[in-house]
Order: structure tokens, then C-alpha cells, then sequence
């Protein structure tokens, strides 16, 4: 039983709050615990603060795109932008790692991801954007239906 | 929801009482705020109270971190308190106790800082 969501929205950060109430709505029916949408949550809104601050340099005019998909209790999420890329994905992955300090970047972010997702894959073109896909399974899965 | 901020000065100490999420948004906001303030009254001590933060993420964290490397300057101190267990494992997952330190609440926050 398969469904699927596409986002798109303008790069511009009070919509950080937007996109992941959007996602953890979608995924919702699938009862995730309060844990597992708090992760879910975290991965979105980090990887969306990535997008605008790394890949657009918060340039306004460009766009984030979000698609979910649930497949049972599988869910993946793929936040993708059109943005500068990752110049060295190895060294974005490393924790505490910032290519910002000045902005009071804690360098988490991808490490949060990491963390808070089964598996995380990161494909990156300079100049053309970077594309985050994430998959995440819940533990348990209970459906509420109605009659 | 828009993410509010209760600033009180009292006994030497700033206290930040946030409401709502501290995601980058919000915590490019709270910064713009409470950053100008630690400087203009030479503030040395800051306790933020997340007891109202439901959510959040790395860049709640890096506001954070700026406020200690803003007032490790002068010799003060930064304390947390009334975090919720989502957040108590984000600081957990970044090391932030390395160079925080944590309060149950407002009143034990006064007694680590005096």
C-alpha cells in the first residue's frame, strides 16, 4: 500500500516549520511514536536549513523540493535543491564539522540526520544541487481505521 | 506558531525563557535579540529556560553555542534547564554538556551560577 507527497516551496526559512508539519502530518497515519516524529521532524528541518543556507546562501528566489513516500512501515523522504553542492561530502558528513562558524553553525546537522534515519544518501553535483535521500523504517506499525 | 521570547534580568543573571520552536528561523531571531542585550549590559551569565520548547534542532543548538562563546569572553557561564528528553538527547548527541551545564529548573540554575 503505497503513497507518495511532493512539496515544493520558496527557500526562505519560516517555511523550515512548514515543511516538517507537512511531512510528519503525511506520515501520520502510519501511528509513528512521539519519538519517531521528532526524528522525522529533525531530519526535515535539518535538511531544509541545509538547502537554504548552504546550497542557496539564502537566496529567496529558489526552491526546495520534498517527496515522501510510505511503503508500509518503510518511509523515504528525498529533500533535494538546485543549489552549489557539497564541495566534500566526506568532510560535511563528520560531526561538528561547519563550513560556516561565523553564523553559529553547530555543525550537526547531517550527523542528526544520520543519526535519526536508517540510511542516509547524499548525492551531491557542484554547481547543481544536492539531493538527500532517507529512509527510515518504524519499529512498529499499527493502523487506525474507521468503519 | 511563532516562537516567543521572555527576556528578565535579575541577580546578575539573563534569563531566557523560550516559547515555541528553536529552529534556524526562530533562532535567527532569538539571536538578533539577545545577542545585542549580553552585549550593551555587559551580561556574563545566561540560563535559557526550554521548559516551552517542544522542538528542536541543530541550529537551536548553534544559538546556544554562540551565547557561550559570547560570554566565555567576559568568564560567565551558560546553563539550560527544563529541557524535555528529544532535546536532553540532541545535547547529548553534540557534546553540548562538554561546555553546558544542566539545571532541572530555574531556581537550581540560580544555584549552579552562584
Amino acid at each position: 500500500m503505497k503513497n507518495s507527497m511532493h512539496l515544493r516551496f520558496s527557500a526562505k526559512s519560516e517555511n523550515e516549520l512548514f515543511a516538517r508539519m507537512a511531512v510528519s502530518s503525511f506520515v501520520a497515519p502510519l501511528n509513528p511514536t512521539i519519538d519517531e516524529i521528532t526524528e522525522i521532524k529533525t531530519i526535515v528541518s535539518e535538511a531544509v536549513t541545509n538547502s537554504i543556507i548552504h546550497g542557496y546562501k539564502n537566496d529567496e528566489s529558489c526552491f526546495v523540493d520534498i517527496d515522501v513516500t510510505l511503503d508500509g512501515k518503510d518511509i523515504t523522504i528525498i529533500i533535494e535543491d538546485e543549489g552549489v553542492g557539497i564541495k566534500d561530502i566526506g568532510l560535511a558528513r563528520q560531526p561538528l564539522y561547519t563550513t560556516k562558524p561565523e553564523i553559529e553553525r553547530s555543525g550537526m546537522g547531517l550527523t542528526i540526520i544520520e543519526t535519526f534515519s536508517d540510511n542516509l544518501i547524499i548525492q551531491s553535483t557542484r554547481k547543481k544541487g544536492t539531493k538527500l535521500i532517507v529512509s527510515k523504517t518504524l519499529k512498529d506499525i499499527k493502523m487506525v481505521s474507521y468503519v | 506558531m511563532v516562537t516567543k521570547v521572555d527576556l528578565e534580568f535579575k541577580n546578575g543573571i539573563l534569563f531566557v525563557r523560550v516559547i515555541g520552536d528553536l529552529d534556524h528561523h526562530s533562532s535567527t531571531m532569538l539571536r538578533k535579540k539577545v545577542e545585542p542585550i549580553i552585549d550593551e549590559y555587559q551580561i556574563s551569565n545566561v540560563v535559557f529556560n526550554l521548559e516551552n520548547v517542544e522542538f528542536i534542532d541543530s541550529s537551536g543548538l548553534g544559538v546556544i553555542i554562540g551565547r557561550y562563546k559570547q560570554v566565555t569572553k567576559m568568564g560567565g557561564r551558560v546553563v539550560v534547564c527544563n529541557l524535555n528528553p528529544h532535546i536532553e538527547r540532541l545535547f547529548n548527541m553534540s557534546a553540548m554538556f562538554d561546555i553546558i551545564s544542566q539545571a532541572k529548573n530555574e531556581r537550581n540554575a540560580l544555584v549552579l551560577l552562584s
